[in-house]
């Protein structure tokens, strides 16, 4: 069965990794525009790896038969620097012209601080002023709860953004419901120790249904695995729930929400 | 919107059969762990935070009748719904500390 993996960041991974996700059925992946483990020192470092969204990561992809999306934007961890995010936010509208660029993400918050709120709210004000669609990451274990709670007061107080155009990331059981209940759609990402296990997501979607959420493996250059989205598949057939189900899971509501954006396109997949 | 009772679609013993011996090995894992603490050359220095919130957990699952994953979610968590400063560290460790944050 095809599916969409809704959040990889495909720089940090091996072109085996692509061939695998394709052997398991994976047609697209959007990637975020995410931390690389270090903080860069300039714009211009932002401005390559734009490029290396935009450009090189698609036609390596492609190779595989596999659609390659980005997103554009600043990460919560680097947004603590306000000097560089104000520099780093003029170079984002050039990239979001890209044809294979969705939206402005992942943005939000990393340790709660206040030069996060404040970057958080400027590319919240500049996805609204450009009418994109919005990927927001919230906060690791102890701070994930007030990060996501902050995260809804943003967007209610700083940001004119219809709530079905915004997908709020990593949910986990303690704020699926908040972000549910407020509108937006919700990610769950398969990541192992700091993330849920295929079967803490599955126990989710029973717990919540399965509207308005997508699952992602959030692979990235740390100990994670780009197949975990196949493997939440397997557990769902595991526990008898119908192909349908898994198909809206990991087709059908990744396809609705990205394909808000007239870019997504995957009619020659 | 949440469901509770029924959500899951499998049998009482389908999930016992599935689960129970991952689960079974997970626990002794957490067994050797707390020995393996008892084991170190300085055991029970510091009364590290990281463990304390840890065996407030366990208690949690003995006493939950339901959210389990939740409440213990929230046993973790910083529950001080604000902005702050700057932290000491880029990274979260896992639990919130409340005797550093609160100042005890």
């Amino acid at each position: 069965m095809a599916y969409i993996e809704n959040h990889c960041r495909m720089v940090s991974r091996t072109t085996d990794d692509y061939a695998r996700m394709a052997l398991t059925g994976c047609i697209a992946v959007t990637e975020s525009a995410s931390w690389p483990g270090y903080d860069r020192l300039t714009a211009e470092a932002f401005d390559d790896y734009f490029h290396h969204l935009t450009e090189v990561e698609t036609a390596r992809a492609a190779k595989f038969g596999i659609h390659h999306y980005t997103w554009i934007g600043l990460n919560p961890r680097e947004s603590e620097n306000r000097k560089l995010a104000g520099r780093v936010l003029q170079l984002i509208p050039r990239y979001l012209d890209h044809p294979t660029a969705l939206g402005i993400g992942e943005i939000g918050l990393n340790r709660v601080t206040r030069n996060e709120f404040d970057t958080f709210v400027e590319q919240l004000e500049l996805a609204s002023d450009l009418k994109q669609l919005v990927l927001i990451h919230t906060p690791h274990m102890e701070d994930k709860d007030k990060g996501t709670i902050l995260t809804l007061k943003a967007l209610r107080e700083h940001a004119d953004l219809p709530s079905d155009r915004v997908l709020i990331d990593h949910v986990e059981e303690h704020t699926i419901e908040p972000v549910l209940d407020a509108g937006f759609w919700a990610g769950i990402s398969l990541y192992p120790v700091t993330g849920s296990s295929p079967e803490r997501g599955v126990d989710m979607i029973e717990r919540y249904g399965p509207d308005r959420l997508v699952v992602s493996s959030s692979g990235d250059w740390g100990v994670s695995d780009p197949l975990a989205v196949p493997k939440l598949m397997r557990e769902m057939r595991r526990r008898g729930h119908p192909e349908e189900l898994v198909r809206k899971i990991t087709f059908d509501n990744p396809a609705r929400f990205l394909g808000q954006s007239p870019k997504f396109d995957l009619r020659h997949a | 919107m949440r469901k509770h009772e029924g959500s899951c679609p499998m049998k009482t013993k389908r999930v016992l059969d599935d689960y129970f011996l991952d689960n079974r090995a997970r626990l002794l894992d957490i067994a050797a762990f707390l020995d393996r603490l008892d084991r170190t050359v300085d055991p029970g220095r510091g009364g590290d935070f990281r463990v304390d919130v840890f065996k407030e957990c366990l208690e949690l699952l003995l006493t939950a009748s339901a959210n389990r994953v939740e409440q213990i979610q929230k046993c973790i968590s910083d529950p001080h719904f604000e902005s702050k400063d700057r932290p000491k560290s880029k990274t979260a460790v896992g639990v919130y500390n409340r005797k550093e944050l609160e100042g005890q």
